[in-house]
């Protein structure tokens, strides 16, 4: 043992380092500013929080549908204000038997680099997005384009790299082949997942997924995402050959969770956020003029396991259906952020709104009285939803209505990560109703339809099969005026809801809270904004 | 030093240190407001837990799961002193019974931690050597691991929510801090004079631990032991919080407040009165806590 | 001291090793499918795309032989890429000073309040102060921290003003205060709680009757005599507080959006993402390990009555 006082020594010497070194670690960083709305004779800039997936990817096949996306890439079609989808790089859409369809491109569009966008630069994007082994998480979109199964074979390695439905024809014209009619495709368009990527993309897709070179109204400034880095500038591309973005700088500052996104909102370290539930009540109360609100275009549905016999009698379907009282759960528990479904798409979309579901009311002396019919309800009932508290909340009212309305005692509540309540959903591993939402992937019906209903979807979480649904939206996607597809939509739409696989309960509607400086800011149909429609005063 | 191999000899010699007389302690307690204030409050929280529907009917709205959704959120009236939560089910009624659950993981938690903490503490000061080694390094494995992602990972991955499935977990990642006290604490009391005079005298280990050591020893973990009884209740909170403890329909306190995080901008009653009650909880506990050790630590009487 | 110091690093090993092989073995048998998280909830994974995915994050070996890669690359020093094709250590690197900032904030704030009030409490025991620590103790501990990080957000950082809500563009210490005094609220009533009981103790001690009767200055007794002794439990409590502190962070981190790797870590078991939650466990495992070796290299400083070998 050393004595005493020569070890209290060392000690103390190695504490005063340690200090030292904690000073350092602790000073060694500096403030910089905070974005604040700033006008100017370029534009100006601004701020926007978005919540952190915003700004995990950049690659159309990776990053899905955001503003920020929207900022960075043009596709072919955009969707116009009235919902109809319009040519954006594309000069023309068309086909005549609704399988082949021949794109025109417009001159003169470029990508942030100068390479100019040609029907190449969209066909090597959708290649690449497409071929399994790149495992870009929205490949599955390009499932309708012929070719896609030999890129994603069930079993063993591609044989294919390229879709061969995709053909270049020349510089400013593009061919595409799709497995089957397809009268809505030039609205699949309209998505980022489907825009196009310039040569240097493909010598490090990894890089480009950080530093993209897009085609859009906005440049992403160096160095892009980085790790631990919660802000990517956005910069006016000014070469832009569509619409001009009206902000000459956009700062985006991802949030991991809304509710600080929005407290920051209200602190001013941003300008722009979005914002919904109890948080978006609050703003409109406060701050009406400032709130930007509209009706998604999605629906909350409670989900039956149709793989469980308790729920094969469609009886009992429809007293779970009748025994929630849709008005009291938008109007009290969501404070009029909601409107009561009947259907599985609100009426801000294309053939959405109409009263598809005549069970979707609140009757619970006919409910009781359809499920002693049916022989009553035995045992525990589960109901599931994904770990997410304002699910979760309106699960419970459900939970009540049905405790009360249906004399259903032993009930409980599930909730899990998405990514185990799909997978438990898709195995036929839940056993009982279930609270999700679908969100329109473009404005329409079909897709809706499509997404929810049709045998073998990803999203078809009920396991519902139907020969009458799926041959009357067969029929919708071969027609060939929106009216026709509409009304063969909205005929496949009442046939699923009559057989009542799902019980719609609500459309969600979504806002955004923005400083009194700036204008323009719209929601659009999924609730988002559009970054270069945003003007600072 | 003693070794871990050697057998604990058989003790029959009563020690003329013995520091802790039979009685008197509970008398000098009953003495003491600080006591009569914290036992009634802990007695009072247990007879709720054990009997909800007794307490909660008082106002004629006893049934937690009674709930109308036009009185979401609103204040208190007539018969519901508490107002009503977001589901619009009566606040007293629910708050009432979320004791149970919340009492009933913190009794729990506190008590299998308590004896872990105290067993391996003990074998870790007192014995040292390789059981020592042993027993530290499985502490510094779970110091190491970060508790809460510890917790979620081990619910997820058994994916059961109820009362004892969550206070096993919190005893499973509390138990090292207490241990580890409670052996810094044996090693100061180890070598203590009437320590090493009772091994002398030839006490066996057992009898030393039981009569020697432990009491002598325990106090900073009593303390801590009392005080973590609303940590733990809170810690439950965290969990619903993260989506893996105690969910509704369940009723507890834990659960109320993780509601009431979402709304208290504009509902501050739905974080008030659980809050209030467990502050009431944490403050029982801690009192009884306190003057227990009073009492019952030799070298404070 | 020499041989105590080797004699504990060489017992490191096992607990890294073994550390590390839980961390990987729990996130390995966590429910739910890593591709599934990786493509997306609501959408259908191809074949060819999950089968690329598995075999490019070693997913499809078993876990012995996962683990052994990990483990091999570790000894390179190769944390690994998560599932964003993004090195860990790169990851690591820009997490770690943040989160460094924040715990240190927040270990000065527990040891100063805590032994202060705990002080405090203990001198005047019994009385107002003493009350006064004990009820405000009372109603931090009732209310979950996350709770009061969301009403410090807003009652300070947005009504008051006084701190930024979230993010650390302000930089230190103004970013990080709020944060860390939300995460303090854990361990201070712990650590005065404790320092009340031990100079209680020490109080009635019989060297401090001597002390006293010797003549000694209060202030004196109670820093030479009563405070020093009872460091060796509060030191030992300020030591394992840092690993409930840095699981703290993980909650208080996603709350006031700083960028450390408390959040990251929480990120990486929801997505399953193995190398995320290994690495920077591992790295905290290690930060412990070595603290708490300071810590017990301290009891000796303070009490000379402790012998480490």
């Amino acid at each position: 043992m050393f004595p005493v006082l020569r070890r209290r020594k060392g000690v103390r010497a190695a504490a005063a380092g340690a200090a030292l070194s904690v000073l350092a670690a602790l000073t060694g960083c500096g403030a910089d500013g905070v974005g604040r709305a700033a006008p100017g004779p370029d534009g100006g800039s601004f701020s926007i929080g978005v919540p952190a997936w915003y700004v995990a990817h950049l690659t159309p096949g990776r990053a899905g549908k955001s503003s920020v996306a929207d900022a960075i890439w043009t596709p072919l079609t955009r969707i116009d204000d009235r919902g109809r989808a319009v040519g954006a790089v594309a000069q023309s859409v068309r086909s005549s038997d609704l399988r082949h369809w021949t794109i025109e491109l417009r001159h003169g569009w470029t990508f942030h680099n100068g390479e100019p966008v040609t029907a190449r630069s969209f066909a090597d994007a959708w290649n690449a997005a497409a071929y399994g082994p790149n495992a870009m998480p929205y490949g599955y979109l390009f499932s309708d384009i012929q070719g896609y199964t030999d890129l994603n074979p069930l079993k063993g390695k591609p044989k294919r790299t390229t879709l061969s439905g995709v053909r270049a024809v020349d510089a400013h014209t593009l061919k595409v082949t799709l497995s089957r009619p397809l009268s809505v495709f030039p609205y699949t368009l309209t998505s980022t997942v489907f825009a196009p990527m310039p040569k240097t993309a493909f010598k490090d897709l990894a890089g480009f997924d950080r530093l993209p070179i897009g085609n859009g109204p906005y440049e992403v400034a160096a160095p892009g995402i980085k790790p631990g880095v919660q802000q990517l500038t956005l910069r006016r591309y000014d070469g832009y050959a569509g619409p001009e973005g009206s902000a000459a700088r956009i700062t985006v500052k991802s949030y991991q969770d809304d509710a600080t996104a929005f407290t920051s909102f209200q602190s001013g370290a941003v300008d722009v956020a979005l914002a919904s539930g109890s948080r978006l009540a609050q703003a409109r109360r406060t701050d009406a003029d400032d709130v930007a609100l509209s009706t998604a275009g999605g629906v909350v549905y409670l989900g039956f396991p149709l793989w469980d016999k308790r729920f094969r009698d469609r009886r009992v379907r429809q007293a779970f259906s009748l025994a929630i009282n849709r008005h009291a759960v938008t109007r009290s528990l969501l404070q009029g952020l909601a409107s009561p479904a009947a259907g599985i798409a609100p009426d801000t979309v294309t053939g959405g709104g109409q009263r598809a579901c005549a069970d979707c009311r609140y009757d619970p002396t006919r409910a009781r009285r359809l499920l002693s019919e049916a022989g009553g309800w035995h045992g525990r009932l589960t109901l599931w939803t994904q770990a997410d508290p304002a699910m979760q909340t309106v699960l419970e009212a459900v939970l009540n209505q049905l405790r009360t309305n249906l004399g259903i005692t032993s009930i409980t509540l599930e909730a899990q990560p998405t990514d185990q309540l799909y997978p438990n959903l898709s195995a036929h591993k839940a056993d009982g109703p279930f609270l999700l939402y679908m969100g329109a992937s473009y404005p329409a019906l079909y897709a809706q339809a499509q997404q929810l209903f049709t045998t073998g979807s990803g999203t078809n979480t009920t396991g519902y099969r139907s020969g009458t649904f799926t041959s009357l939206l067969d029929r919708a996607a071969a027609a060939r005026t929106t009216p026709r597809i509409t009304a063969l939509t909205r005929r496949a739409e009442r046939t699923a809801l009559d057989d009542l696989p799902l019980a719609p309960l609500y459309h969600p509607v979504t806002g955004a809270v923005h400083g009194p400086d700036l204008t323009g800011v719209h929601l659009d149909f999924l609730g988002d904004v559009q970054l270069a429609r945003i003007s600072v005063r | 030093m003693t070794s871990l191999l050697s057998a604990p000899e058989a003790a029959s010699a009563s020690s003329a240190l013995e520091p802790v007389p039979a009685n008197g302690p509970l008398r000098s307690l009953l003495r003491r407001p600080r006591f009569v204030f914290s036992a009634f409050v802990v007695v009072l929280l247990c007879a709720v837990a054990a009997g909800p529907g007794f307490f909660a009917g008082w106002f004629g709205h006893g049934d937690p799961h009674a709930c109308d959704l036009d009185h979401s959120g609103h204040g208190p009236t007539a018969g519901h002193p508490f107002g009503y939560d977001i589901q619009g089910c009566d606040l007293y009624s629910n708050v009432i019974h979320g004791t149970r659950d919340s009492l009933g993981i913190g009794l729990l938690t506190t008590a299998v931690t308590l004896v872990t903490a105290v067993v391996l503490g003990c074998l870790a000061g007192y014995f040292g050597g390789l059981l020592d080694l042993l027993i530290s390094r499985l502490m510094d494995v779970f110091f190491g691991f970060p508790v809460l992602i510890g917790m979620i990972v081990v619910l997820e991955t058994f994916s059961v929510h109820s009362v004892t499935s969550v206070s096993l977990v919190l005893a499973l990642f509390s138990w090292p801090v207490l241990t580890r006290i409670m052996r810094s604490s044996v090693l100061t009391v180890r070598d203590l004079d009437y320590v090493v005079a009772a091994r002398e005298l030839g006490a066996g280990h057992l009898r030393i631990l039981v009569r020697h050591v432990i009491p002598n020893a325990i106090a900073p973990v009593a303390v801590l032991t009392s005080m973590s009884i609303g940590g733990v209740i809170t810690a439950e909170a965290s969990l619903t919080f993260l989506g893996v403890g105690l969910r509704a329909p369940a009723v507890s306190w834990g659960v109320q407040l993780n509601t009431a995080q979402q709304y208290f901008t504009d509902h501050l009653g739905l974080l008030l009165f659980p809050s209030l009650f467990l502050s009431l909880a944490v403050l029982g506990f801690v009192l009884l806590g306190d003057c227990l050790r009073d009492a019952f630590d030799p070298r404070l009487r | 001291m020499a041989r105590f110091l080797v004699r504990r690093l060489l017992t490191m090993i096992p607990v890294v090793l073994g550390t590390t092989f839980i961390i990987y073995a729990a996130v390995y048998a966590l429910p739910g499918d890593p591709v599934q998280s990786l493509a997306g909830p609501d959408r259908a994974v191809s074949p060819a795309a999950a089968a690329a995915l598995r075999s490019h994050y070693h997913l499809d070996s078993s876990l012995l032989v996962q683990y052994g890669h990990y483990l091999s690359g570790l000894l390179h020093g190769d944390f690994g890429i998560d599932f964003g094709d993004v090195p860990v250590s790169s990851l690591i690197a820009a997490g770690w000073p943040v989160t460094v900032r924040l715990a240190l904030t927040t270990w000065v704030i527990q040891a100063v309040a805590g032994t202060g009030l705990g002080v405090l409490a203990a001198v005047r025991a019994g009385r107002f102060p003493d009350l006064a620590v004990l009820g405000g103790s009372t109603l931090i501990l009732a209310v979950p921290y996350f709770v009061t990080a969301y009403v410090a957000q807003i009652v300070f950082g947005d009504r008051l003003g006084w701190f930024p809500v979230s993010g650390v563009d302000a930089g230190w210490p103004r970013s990080y205060l709020l944060p860390a005094l939300c995460l303090a609220l854990l361990g201070v009533p712990e650590v005065a709680r404790l320092t009340r009981a031990a100079v209680l103790e020490n109080l009635g001690a019989e060297f401090v009757d001597t002390a006293v009767a010797k003549g000694a200055g209060r202030i004196r007794v109670l820093v030479r005599h009563v405070l020093r002794p009872s460091l060796i439990p509060i030191v030992s409590m300020l030591g394992l507080t840092l690993g409930t502190l840095l699981s703290g962070t993980i909650l208080i981190e996603g709350i006031f959006n700083l960028p450390g790797l408390g959040y990251q870590t929480f990120q990486g078991v929801q997505q399953h993402n193995g190398p995320v939650v290994v690495g920077i466990s591992t790295l905290l495992v290690l930060t412990f390990l070595f603290i708490n070796l300071v810590v017990d290299v301290l009891y000796v400083v303070i009490d000379p009555r402790i012998r480490l070998d």
